[in-house]
């Protein structure tokens, strides 16, 4: 319980008078001190019975959109408190923020309104494995007088228990014979020469479609059907923002609506577009050779805020980046004499051995897969480059190496460089 | 804000009375008309927290004023400033503020006859102020603790 700047200045008041009261032996300043004095007490007694009335009363009812969630993700919260208000008392409630998560919610104090209920929406970004829940509320009463805060943690102003599931920063290396079972609905980009179906031979039929094998087996006419050949749709990769970075919001707009347009506008010229959301290495969301613009928006607005990043790509290993020093130390090798050609062979010897070890990326084995699934020729890499931007360096050297062209967008007044990657190489 | 400036006015008028009655000892016109036109300023309702601290800051002026020449009067003035201040202009008072008012203006008056019937002013006003400072500061701290305790999935 504080005083308020009234109580300090009745506390003040019997301070003068006491001491007055002291220095001159006056009843008269003895009365009026101790009745300030007294005065005070009383008041903090009712401020004390006020509060217990309306915690007493209070009643808090949570619900989440989802109880179970992976690492990173977001979860919606709505938080109702309800109390009794007491004339002559204001209430105002805010959410404790949990360990481990990340939540815009404790910047938040909701003022209860005349009728006692208070309403809190906010997102709530589990940043560690395992049970999470809301460890409780703040209620803080103020009077003309006192001020003072409750924390309430018992079970009821608890909850609701989030199941947030581990997001792997690594993964185990595939061997070879893993890569070789495919999945059999995985998106294919080779249209044009695989055949759909069969049919049976009908009449104004182009004759160079009959299939001789089928109609030598059934004795009748049946011709091939192959699938469409459509445009090579590009890849939009969004790079939302990490939550510590101050961006402004002029610019994530700029940003989103961009990357909103391109979409829009790949889907009208190609027919589809496959859209990528980031935030530095953690993925948000994949959107395979999608032709509703209506989803992709959908995805670009669940994404279009800044976002605590789990993990960060300077804390990876540059897989990329050791295959280059290994391919320029070997040919050095085979250049030099002497003590360069020992150090580097030592340098290409330290880099295989890293790269030998078998933990990868999560990333960049998404990364891989995504650029070795979808048939690309280009991809839109729409970010702010501010911040770490170690992933977008990994996606040009990706890139870079099955000769993908990497166009790199920003909003307007946003110097943009792909860092450690050569420009005119990534272009090309 | 009229009712705040009629009200102001009406503080000023009684502290002017008050100011001009010292001259005279203990008078027995300007000060009762003082600390009637206070209870009366005291009494109008009141809009915000200054008007609260000025009532207070007025009233307590006057009952120095009023003591210093009868100490009895003083304190019958005192327990109005306390009840208008506690009340804020609001009087009468609903039931639930009467419980704390009512033992607030008992304790003033008992510490007031405990100073009028002393042979000496300072041993019962330090007594006082010890003994209702550290009693509510114990009460208040136990109070708070076990709401704390209940609040936070203790035992009470």
């Amino acid at each position: 319980m504080e005083p308020a700047r009234n109580a300090r200045t009745v506390g003040t008041m019997a301070a003068l008078f006491g001491a007055a009261a002291i220095f001159l032996e006056s009843p008269a300043f003895c009365l009026a001190a101790i009745s300030l004095l007294v005065f005070l007490i009383a008041l903090a007694f009712r401020f004390r019975y006020r509060m217990h009335r309306i915690v007493a009363s209070a009643a808090v009812e949570r619900s989440a959109n989802k109880k179970t969630l992976p690492q990173g993700g977001t979860v919606v919260i709505l938080m109702t408190f309800t109390c009794r208000p007491e004339q002559g008392t204001s209430v105002a409630v805010r959410e404790i923020p949990a360990p481990g998560t990340g939540s815009d919610a404790p910047a938040h104090v909701v003022p209860v309104g005349p009728d006692g209920s208070a309403t809190l929406l906010y997102n709530l970004t589990p940043l560690v494995p395992g049970k999470t829940a809301a460890p409780g509320i703040v209620v803080t009463v103020t009077d003309p007088f006192f001020t003072a805060d409750l924390g309430m943690t018992s079970p009821p102003f608890r909850g609701p228990e989030l199941e947030v599931h581990p997001h792997a920063a690594y993964e185990r290396a595939r061997t070879r014979s893993d890569i070789a079972a495919r999945e059999k609905n995985r998106a294919s980009v080779e249209r044009g020469s695989n055949i759909r179906s069969f049919r049976e031979f009908l009449p104004g039929d182009d004759i160079r479609s009959v299939d001789w094998k089928m109609t030598a087996k059934y004795q009748r006419l049946f011709i091939r059907e192959f699938m469409s050949v459509e445009n090579v749709p590009p890849l939009v990769v969004l790079d939302v923002p990490g939550s510590e970075v101050a961006v402004p919001d002029a610019q994530l707009a700029l940003l989103i609506n961009s990357a909103n347009k391109a979409t829009a506008t790949a889907i009208k010229a190609h027919g589809s577009v496959s859209l990528f959301i980031i935030s530095g290495i953690n993925v948000l969301s994949i959107l395979l050779q999608e032709r509703n613009p209506q989803r992709c928006t959908a995805a670009i607005l669940d994404a279009a805020q800044p976002q605590a990043r789990l993990y960060h790509a300077y804390r990876l290993k540059n897989r990329e980046a050791l295959r280059s020093v290994v391919r320029t130390c070997g040919r050095a090798v085979l250049r030099e004499i002497g003590a360069e050609r020992r150090f580097h062979s030592r340098i290409a010897a330290v880099c295989r051995k890293s790269l030998a070890s078998p933990d990868v990326p999560v990333f960049v084995t998404q990364v891989g897969k995504l650029l070795r699934s979808v048939q690309l020729k280009e991809i839109h890499l729409f970010s702010l480059f501010a911040g770490d931007t170690s992933h977008l360096q990994e996606i040009a050297f990706q890139a870079q190496e099955q000769s993908i062209r990497v166009l790199p967008r920003a909003p307007e007044g946003i110097r943009v460089s792909l860092p450690g990657a050569d420009p005119a190489g990534v272009m090309a | 804000m009229k009712a705040f400036f009629v009200k102001v006015s009406f503080l000023a008028v009684a502290v002017v009375t008050t100011l001009a009655s010292l001259p005279f000892g203990d008078n027995a016109i300007l000060r009762p008309v003082a600390a009637g036109i206070f209870v009366i300023a005291a009494l109008l309702r009141q809009g915000n927290d200054e008007e609260t601290i000025l009532t207070l800051a007025t009233g307590e002026l006057l009952v120095i004023a009023v003591a210093d020449a009868s100490f009895v009067a003083g304190t019958v003035v005192q327990c109005a400033v306390l009840g208008a201040a506690f009340t804020s202009g609001s009087a009468p008072a609903g039931a639930r503020d009467g419980l704390f008012v009512v033992p607030c203006l008992v304790a003033c008056l008992a510490g007031a006859i405990w100073l009028f019937t002393a042979n000496q002013v300072l041993l019962p006003f330090i007594v006082m102020v010890v003994v209702a400072g550290g009693s509510a500061v114990v009460a208040l701290g136990v109070q708070e603790m076990r709401e704390r305790r209940r609040f936070t999935g203790g035992s009470a």
